[in-house]
């Protein structure tokens, strides 16, 4: 009995440990090396930003918004982040979700060895600026 | 005379209207030269980048065609323009020029297929935001032509009505010389106007004028270009009292 309450109790702190380790990769880091490129900044109401970066290998690109603050505070509102390719002044999101930030990656996808970038919008739904944080995990 | 103010206002009208167009990403068909206009502001001390895109290997050709300022001056300063890889948020340079604005290419490389940058920055020249016109233009290198095109010439008439314009645009098929020549106007013989060279919106709409000179009958004016499309545009500064029909010769490569 001891002994199955000390597995439980280990069980149950490295299930803790995840989420409370946002920016750790879940599935890309345990099949192949990756890079995690942190995109931080402000968003305006109604406003967008975006970030590029260049993947090298052939593997999966996952987008984590891990923070997102109102004034200091978290922010439930829910804001789209997609990852696309940059073009003209902007940047293409090919892949788009609508999403709160969270401890897992919220948008993961497969892709070959190109430029890409990673983009986050307000749909309608911010009062005000946020400040935002999202980490990108990418094939090394 | 050379007027910079009206490219300056052209420009800035334009930019105010195009502004918001850049974002919309056109689409470039394989085999094909495609040219990207980046328009836009540029504050003191600022940068600006545009992402373009190819599926094969292209040429890349980056002119800074035009800067004035907000006010409506035309702005011959010097500003760093950029050839390079879009990076976190911003533009990686690989290749920088230092430049003023003309029409002939600052930048010529031959890019690999994939997604790259052209940007602009002050490098310290700026004493205000400047509004700036940059073409960006794609040739795919097995579209490039082995040899120049021989110079060719085409004539414009047409009308103009008191404080109006009428444009006319040309293809150049080559880098080379365009003259344009004022042959004849009136009646009155007497009576003089704007006679200007820009490049065309790419969506057809209107004509970016990036230098105009004034007079009458035998006007003329040349400058250096790259290969692409240009426009040239006769207008009524106010000196025009009834409609008159003018004759426009271009020279072009």
């Amino acid at each position: 009995m001891r002994v199955l309450s000390l597995i439980l109790l280990i069980v149950l702190a490295a299930a803790c440990d995840q989420t409370e380790a946002p920016a750790a990769p879940s599935d890309p880091g345990a099949t192949q090396p990756v890079v995690v490129e942190a995109f931080n900044g402000t968003l305006a109401v109604g406003g967008s930003s975006f970030y590029s970066f260049t993947v090298t290998t052939t593997g999966n690109v996952s987008l984590l918004l891990h923070q997102l603050t109102e004034a200091g505070a978290p922010s439930t509102a829910i804001v789209t982040m997609g990852l696309g390719v940059p073009r003209a002044t902007d940047c293409t999101a090919t892949s788009v979700v609508g999403i709160t930030a969270g401890g897992s990656p919220q948008l993961a996808t497969s892709v070959t060895p190109a430029v890409y970038c990673a983009r986050i919008s307000d749909p309608g739904n911010l009062t005000a600026p946020v400040t935002f944080a999202i980490n990108i995990i990418r094939p090394r | 005379m050379r007027i910079s103010r009206l490219f300056a206002c052209l420009l800035a009208v334009c930019t105010v209207a195009c502004g918001e167009e850049n974002p919309n990403a056109p689409s470039n068909l394989p085999g094909q030269p495609f040219t990207e206009l980046f328009i836009g502001t540029l504050a003191v001390g600022g940068s600006s980048f545009y992402s373009i895109g190819f599926p094969e290997t292209t040429q890349v050709r980056v002119t800074l065609v035009g800067l004035s300022s907000a006010t409506g001056v035309l702005t011959p300063t010097t500003v760093s323009l950029r050839l390079g890889v879009p990076s976190g948020t911003t533009c990686a340079p690989s290749s920088t020029a230092n430049v003023v604005p003309g029409f002939t290419p600052q930048i010529i490389s031959e890019l690999q297929t994939g997604t790259y940058c052209v940007g602009i920055a002050d490098g310290g020249g700026l004493t205000q935001p400047t509004n700036f016109l940059i073409r960006i233009h794609q040739i795919p290198t097995s579209s490039i032509p082995p040899r120049p095109p021989a110079p060719t010439q085409e004539t414009f008439a047409s009308n103009l009505a008191v404080r109006g314009t009428s444009a006319r645009t040309f293809e150049a098929t080559g880098g080379g010389q365009v003259t344009v020549t004022l042959q004849n106007i009136g009646p009155p013989a007497s009576v003089t106007v704007d006679m200007s060279l820009g490049i065309p919106r790419t969506d057809g709409t209107g004509c970016l004028v990036t230098q105009t000179f004034r007079g009458g009958a035998g006007l003329q004016f040349s400058a250096q270009v790259d290969a692409g499309p240009y426009c040239t545009m006769l207008s009524d500064f106010g000196d025009l009292t009834v409609p008159v029909s003018f004759t426009v010769v271009i020279a072009k490569p």
